[in-house]
């Protein structure tokens, strides 16, 4: 195709090829972290000294100056964790999340991040036994109208393996796809190590489910045992809960679920892809 | 504005206040790290192909992941996180390129992996050959083509985040196909 130039399918196709072999470093986060602490330390200093010019003037400026600085208020989401389950061991929580309202007791809405649902007919309804009649377009799952659970499994060479249980608690059908996000929080919240790697644990595959109201998914989470490692290069701690990112959503919940974990860049946790129903692999 | 404290706060049972210290900066965290595990390699290949393979397309993805983290809750709406990510990723690019310290200073990145097997090394020369034509391609036709055939954006979102005209992005785009197009034919 001499002087024709490239048609887009080719294109296409020789970018991603060219782009593929790019990864991100591997400490490419804890980077970030980096930056954005050194900048804001350096903007606290910045600040103070501009409220201290402000003080000479006039006191109420400078307090503005003071809780204008803390962030601007909207947004507001409250995690209430619910009480643990009578005979499991399930913890459980909730979520309401009002996203632009100052009150949380409004109607939740879901993120504005809309899913489209991606599988191919015969991932969507794997498992349930329920052929899709017509094709609604069905959207993923909102965090509040999940319940997200996490139930011990068993522990096999060093790894003890939980599943994090998605229930679909809302009134409509919705989609889960991928990876959930999973990190160990202290008691404020507070992320300790790293978050989980999204990995295919028992060689899950990734796919889209769909989950009518009642119907659960769930994900494995692999925790490497801290004694495996050196205490100097693991520097354990007991986390209070987990934080979980249901797939594709960008509001989490915080669910109970005391376990040892690094928090050092060892032993790092693994997470799976969700699959439907709540099997252990 | 009440003033009282910090943004967002969780209450864990059993624990009466959550405390003055903020909360925040941890969700923040939580909010960009998902962005970063979704993102950021798509991020790091757009960089790349738009900076000729250099190793500055790591610290203008790095950068741009900061700026998002620094935005705080203005930027809270994922798809228009994604879209600041984008836009800032080719300004930032741009820059680079224009003040020409990714020429002079940055070596390309070395090929990923070691060429090993032979189709690998074809592979790798076929890469090679792509991002060399990139480089050669003027700045608005290579971040057009990038933009359309790469990250997939419509006309209109290509319009958007290089601020011209869907018109231009016509323009740009079919010109570095072409150009492209040529210099692959040159080369094979």
């Amino acid at each position: 195709m001499p002087d024709q130039g490239l048609d887009p399918q080719q294109a296409r196709r020789l970018l991603h090829d060219a782009a593929d072999g790019y990864h991100t470093p591997p400490d490419g986060f804890q980077r970030i972290q980096q930056g954005y602490r050194r900048r804001r330390q350096g903007r606290r200093v910045v600040a103070v000294a501009a409220a201290v010019v402000v003080l000479g003037g006039a006191g109420i400026a400078a307090a503005e100056l003071a809780s204008g600085g803390k962030g601007s208020p909207n947004g507001s989401r409250v995690i209430i964790p619910a009480t643990v389950g009578s005979t499991t061991q399930a913890a459980t929580a909730t979520t309401i999340a009002g996203t632009t309202s100052p009150t949380p007791a409004t109607t939740p809405t879901g993120p504005p991040v809309s899913v489209a649902p991606v599988g191919s007919p015969s991932t969507v309804g794997a498992g349930s036994g329920v052929t899709p009649t017509t094709v609604v377009q069905l959207s993923g799952c909102a965090t509040s109208s999940l319940t997200v659970t996490v139930q011990p499994g068993n522990a096999a060479a060093g790894t003890f393996y939980q599943q994090v249980v998605f229930r679909n608690s809302g009134a409509g059908s919705c989609t889960l796809g991928g990876y959930p996000g999973v990190s160990f929080v202290d008691q404020s919240g507070k992320l300790l190590g790293q978050p989980a790697q999204r990995t295919d644990i028992a060689g899950e595959p990734v796919k889209t489910i769909v989950l009518a109201p009642g119907q659960s998914g769930s994900a494995t989470v692999g925790l490497p045992d801290t004694g495996n490692f050196p205490p100097s290069d693991c520097n354990a701690t007991t986390a209070v809960s987990m934080r979980v990112y249901p797939p594709n959503r960008l509001d989490s919940v915080v669910v109970p679920d005391a376990q040892k974990v690094c928090t050092t860049s060892q032993g790092r946790t693994m997470v799976g892809p969700v699959q439907f129903g709540t099997a252990s692999p | 504005m009440d003033g009282t404290g910090p943004v967002s706060r969780i209450t864990q049972p059993g624990q009466g206040s959550p405390g003055a210290r903020a909360t925040f900066p941890a969700e923040r965290e939580a909010f960009v790290w998902e962005l970063w595990q979704v993102h950021s390699d798509s991020m790091i290949r757009l960089a790349a192909l738009l900076l000729g393979g250099t190793d500055a397309a790591e610290d203008v993805v790095q950068e741009a992941f900061i700026r998002v983290f620094d935005a705080r809750d203005r930027l809270d709406d994922p798809d228009r996180a994604v879209g600041y990510l984008r836009t800032t990723v080719v300004n930032l690019a741009r820059s680079r390129w224009r003040r020409r310290l990714v020429a002079r200073r940055y070596a390309p990145m070395p090929p990923p992996e070691p060429a090993g097997p032979e189709e690998r090394a074809l592979i790798e020369l076929r890469r090679a050959e792509v991002i060399g034509a990139l480089r050669r391609l003027p700045r608005r036709e290579k971040e057009a083509v990038v933009l359309r055939y790469y990250a997939d954006l419509s006309e209109a979102q290509t319009a958007e985040t290089l601020g011209i005209s869907v018109g231009s992005v016509k323009g740009y785009t079919s010109r570095g196909l072409a150009a492209l197009g040529r210099m692959l034919e040159e080369r094979s």
